[in-house]
């Protein structure tokens, strides 16, 4: 371990080299910076992991039976187990995907489910990820780089090996692929994620596209190659739903294939992930993912949800306004990081004011308790520190079976008030070893 | 009564320069529906490309397509009969969506404000027309003002726009007022160009409600796309290389046999 803790720099610039970066946005400008590998792994046991493995698949499953459910027939909404406007107000259900069936039924090939472990020991999941959640090259290529410098630590730990992403991947698009080549397509090299757009096309055997190179003629997606056209048969996109089809979603979108949704609703080409998933990754339908697990697969659910109040129920209710002051409110209608408010940092005031507000608009919102989770040594200048770090585990799910990648993407806090100054906002990241016994 | 309608529909794209690579989704074809039998119906598009013929999620018959080749116009062609009869219209489904605000259709606050100082009856039916009557009043009819991508909010403030503007205005109010309703167009009898206008559900039945006419749409009336507003049913969307200006005629007859 101290040979790799030694390498800390080399493995820095390596990735540097590579243009391993993360955009973030920050007062309405775009910024690209440098993603900082800590070498000390997060160590999950052989044991843990078997149980993370089997819930992190049944949560998978069930949220791919819930998009399936609610672009078709809807029986959960008949049967009172979601109420309606969870769904129909959501930003992410897209009517135009009403009706249609993507190849093998598959909405959520490529599942970014975030998790972080309580000092109970018990893992929580804290946000699902089912539109196009990236990251998953970072662990990859930093596994590569450690192996490279400390072959020892890898001789003398029993770390399952991660470097079969790219076959994943490939497998995955593979099994849904309506007869073609599998692409890989990518808004262009100016986004900050292109580097792992470009890495997992080559490590999965695909061709990378931008939207120039691709167009829809008789309802069909073609690669145009020096060869002339080839017919794709999947397309693994990492570009949002409404930027996808200037003709059917944000019209004034440059970087969209025209009349991909009608390729799309032929069933001619595979899109991972499937258009309209941002309906069951919302805020407020995640605290209904332990009951779409009892309700599609007749399970209990193996991962625990961080304790999640409604407003609209009458207990509920009454918890949340007794102990506004130590809980998450989170406003369901907002995406990403906005509109979640710690009661602990509100004024008495405004204590009130937001008490007014959930007592207005219920469906608004949700409330979850504050996790306290585990911490996770860093080395911090040659100095070992504690610092807050969560976890983003893969699941892929093909036309047969659902996979949870043995890695993930460990993503830890750094203390702003350090004085590190290459990315004192954004954090970094770990490899995350999963033991074979 | 039921009514046989002839329709034709004509739109001529003319470019200034050639353009290639276009792209098009049109939505410029009635369904078949109990109220009203398609009897007889072509689309010709012109220069001549293989269509995709589909439904998106609304429904709605839908044709794509893509012309590869330069060219300076593109002209599609609709001519057909249909049957209406209103009487042969059932007790339907309402998707839950047409209850909720919609993009073109958020309620501004001044609208909110003119809402709230509106007396209008009890009863949904009667509340359903008195909106439109008020709608009616409170806006002029006034081509050029406003445009395809004009919301109920910026129309409203305006106080002036076209059959759109005047649909969108009245699906926001109606939705604020828990009436679920929808956006059509179509063709209504006559000549000139296509129409666009409402439906509130009212007794699990769609009734049609044409705020720009002030009028209870009856068999005159020949319905293309639905949507929650002109967002989900264009009736021709596209996109193509070259830089040129266009410029687009339309002709439009429908005339009836009873």
């Amino acid at each position: 371990m101290n040979d790799l803790i030694r390498h800390e720099r080399q493995i820095n610039q390596q990735l540097a080299r590579y243009g391993v970066r993360f955009g973030i946005y920050k007062n309405g400008t775009f910024q690209e910076r440098l993603f900082p590998f800590d070498t000390l792994p997060r160590i999950i046991t052989a044991e843990e992991w078997e149980g993370l493995r089997k819930g992190l698949i049944q949560r998978v499953n069930a949220l791919n039976c819930f998009l399936r459910d609610i672009y078709g027939e809807k029986r959960i909404l008949a049967d009172g187990i979601v109420p309606e406007d969870f769904v129909y107000r959501s930003p992410g259900y897209l009517p135009p995907c009403e009706g249609i069936k993507p190849p093998k039924g598959v909405y959520s090939h490529i599942s970014g489910i975030d998790l972080v472990k309580g000092k109970d020991g018990v893992w929580y999941v804290l946000e699902d990820n089912l539109r196009i959640p990236s990251g998953a090259s970072y662990p990859l290529i930093a596994r590569g780089l450690c192996r490279r410098c400390s072959p020892e630590t890898f001789r003398h730990n029993h770390v399952v090996d991660n470097r079969n992403y790219g076959e994943l991947l490939r497998r995955t698009m593979d099994s849904v692929n309506t007869g073609g080549i599998n692409v890989v397509f990518t808004p262009g090299r100016y986004n900050a994620a292109y580097f792992e757009h470009s890495y997992l096309a080559e490590k999965a055997g695909a061709v990378l596209a931008e939207a120039g190179d691709l167009c829809v003629r008789d309802s069909t997606l073609y690669y145009r190659s020096v060869h002339g056209d080839e017919k794709v048969g999947a397309i693994y996109r990492r570009v949002s739903d409404e930027y996808m089809d200037p003709l059917c979603f944000e019209p004034s979108s440059l970087i969209g294939i025209p009349n991909l949704m009608t390729a799309y609703r032929a069933g001619n080409v595979a899109v991972l992930n499937a258009f309209g998933n941002g309906v069951a990754d919302d805020k407020g339908i995640y605290y209904f993912v332990p009951k779409m697990i009892r309700y599609y697969l007749g399970e209990e659910p193996i991962l625990s949800n961080a304790p999640t109040y409604l407003p609209i129920d009458d207990k509920d209710l009454k918890y949340i306004l007794d102990h506004l002051d130590t809980l998450v409110i989170k406003d369901v209608a907002e995406a990403g990081g906005y509109g979640v408010v710690f009661g602990s940092k509100l004024t008495k005031s405004q204590l009130e004011e937001l008490r007014q507000t959930i007592l207005d608009k219920p469906r608004r919102f949700i409330a979850q308790e504050v996790i306290d989770f585990q911490d996770l040594p860093i080395m911090d200048e040659g100095k070992q520190v504690e610092r807050k770090a969560d976890l983003r585990a893969f699941v892929l799910s093909g036309a047969e079976e659902t996979v949870a990648w043995p890695s993930g993407l460990t993503r830890f806090s750094r203390n702003p008030d350090s004085f590190i100054v290459n990315s004192s906002q954004g954090g970094g990241f770990k490899d995350t070893w999963i033991l074979s016994r | 009564m039921s009514r046989l309608l002839h329709f034709n529909y004509d739109v001529q794209l003319e470019f200034s320069q050639p353009v290639q690579q276009h792209s098009f989704v049109l939505r410029c074809l009635p369904p078949n529906l109990p109220e009203q039998q398609i009897l007889d119906l072509s689309l010709v598009v012109d220069p001549a490309v293989p269509l995709a013929l589909q439904r998106d999620g609304f429904g709605n018959l839908l044709q794509a397509g893509r012309i590869d080749q330069p060219h300076s116009h593109f002209h599609y062609r609709v001519r057909g009969t249909a049957l209406r009869d209103d009487t042969r219209r059932g007790p339907e489904p309402c998707h839950p969506v047409f209850r909720l605000a919609s993009s073109y259709t958020a309620l501004s606050p001044e609208m909110k404000a003119w809402l709230a100082g509106l007396t209008l009856p009890e009863a949904p039916r009667d509340r359903a027309w008195a909106l439109a009557q008020a709608v009616h009043e409170r806006l002029t009819y006034c081509p050029g003002a406003t445009g395809v991508s004009t919301t109920a909010a910026q129309a409203f403030a305006a106080g002036q726009g076209v059959c759109q503007d005047f649909a969108h205005i009245y699906l926001a109010l109606a939705r604020a007022l828990g009436l679920p309703a929808r956006y059509l167009n179509g063709l209504p009898e006559g000549e000139g160009a296509s129409h666009a206008w409402c439906q509130v559900y009212l007794d699990e039945r769609w009734v049609g409600i044409d705020p720009t006419r002030l009028k209870r749409t009856d068999e005159s009336y020949l319905r293309f796309g639905i949507g929650r507003d002109f967002g989900d049913c264009p009736m021709e969307r596209g996109l193509f290389v070259g830089g040129a200006d266009q410029q687009q005629t339309v002709f439009m007859r429908v005339s009836a046999e009873q």
